[in-house]
């Protein structure tokens, strides 16, 4: 980790920094719809950071609901980071486990497609992951508290296709990473498993079961390169 | 326990879960000897993470990201520019979101 790699990393998260603003001004505002203070709700973004639980944990705010159930759905809805935690074992232990934890902390999905698209060209440096997700967490603390704050100011993020950026990057981070693709098939069943998802049982569990399938079938598939010949 | 002490009890408990999951992924491999298959297994996971986030929109949206995403695609390869990509792909969407 390098302090140029933090500085690369902010350069390509801040389009993020930017939106999760605004996603937090409208997660402040549900906050407030639901009586949350603005002090206990941006609490809760600089200590939980998971756009997705949050706002399902302050949907079923009015109906008090348990510690546990709380807790259940803020894992299921998070999930996804266990997977991608797995991922990135190889590139962040060199920093050592305390390091490493704290590197985890702030991750979330547009710093791990940042991450993956700077390893594949060739850029090792963990800072690029830290500042890139630093700059979504900045953004969404900070739009939280003037969303609660501000109360009703602010309109709907998704007129202005908010939702879409990462829905963008993401897409061009997979064009990218299908280029060289030796197996295929890996990727269709996950584009299968998503649809089976989308059809059934649609929820935050879509991308998780979508990765275990595609893990799968890559590690079924896996042949041991064939012995060289002695020359 | 007042209402406010339970509030934060309940955002502690969050805090909790979200920090499991971050760091669970990562420490749990320490224990695991990442054979080649396994590693294979791993090497699956970051694209299809990259479709599970993409399709379900798609499928739910329809065809306002649908061109959202070939602006975005096009522009990616005409001009060579991330930020001008995703600008171009949020504009077309908000444009069709307003007129459908």
């Amino acid at each position: 980790m390098t302090s140029a790699g933090l500085r690369r990393g902010a350069r390509v998260g801040w389009p993020f920094f930017a939106s999760s603003v605004l996603y937090g001004m409208a997660f402040g505002l549900l906050a407030h719809d639901m009586g949350v203070t603005a002090v206990e709700a941006v609490v809760m973004s600089l200590l939980v950071f998971s756009g997705s639980a949050q706002i399902a944990v302050l949907q079923a705010w009015a109906s008090g609901p348990s510690a546990l159930a709380v807790f259940v759905s803020v894992m299921v809805a998070n999930l996804r980071y266990v997977l991608m935690g797995a991922t990135l074992r190889s590139w962040l232990a060199p920093l050592g486990g305390a390091k490493a934890s704290l590197a985890l902390l702030p991750l979330v999905d547009s710093s791990y497609a940042i991450a993956l698209r700077a390893r594949r060209n060739g850029d090792n440096d963990a800072g690029i992951l830290i500042a890139s997700g630093f700059a979504s967490y900045a953004g969404w603390a900070a739009g939280t508290a003037l969303g609660a704050g501000a109360g009703q100011l602010f309109a709907n993020p998704k007129a202005i296709a908010l939702d879409f950026v990462i829905v963008a990057f993401c897409g061009a981070s997979a064009a990218m990473m299908a280029q060289g693709l030796k197996d295929h098939l890996p990727v269709l069943v996950a584009a299968a498993a998503v649809v089976l998802c989308e059809r059934l049982a649609p929820g935050p569990w879509t991308i998780v079961v979508a990765s275990l399938a595609a893990a799968l079938t890559a590690a079924l598939r896996y042949q041991q390169p064939a012995p060289s010949e002695p020359s | 326990m007042t209402v406010s002490q339970h509030t934060y009890l309940l955002i502690a408990v969050m805090a909790v879960a979200a920090a499991l999951c971050r760091l669970t992924g990562f420490w749990f491999m320490r224990f695991i000897p990442v054979t080649p298959r396994l590693q294979a297994g791993l090497n699956a996971i970051p694209l299809a993470v990259m479709i599970g986030i993409i399709l379900p929109p798609l499928l739910r949206g329809g065809w306002p990201e649908l061109v959202g995403l070939l602006a975005t695609a096009a522009v990616a390869r005409l001009f060579g520019n991330d930020l001008a990509a995703i600008v171009a792909g949020m504009g077309s969407v908000a444009l069709l979101r307003l007129v459908g």
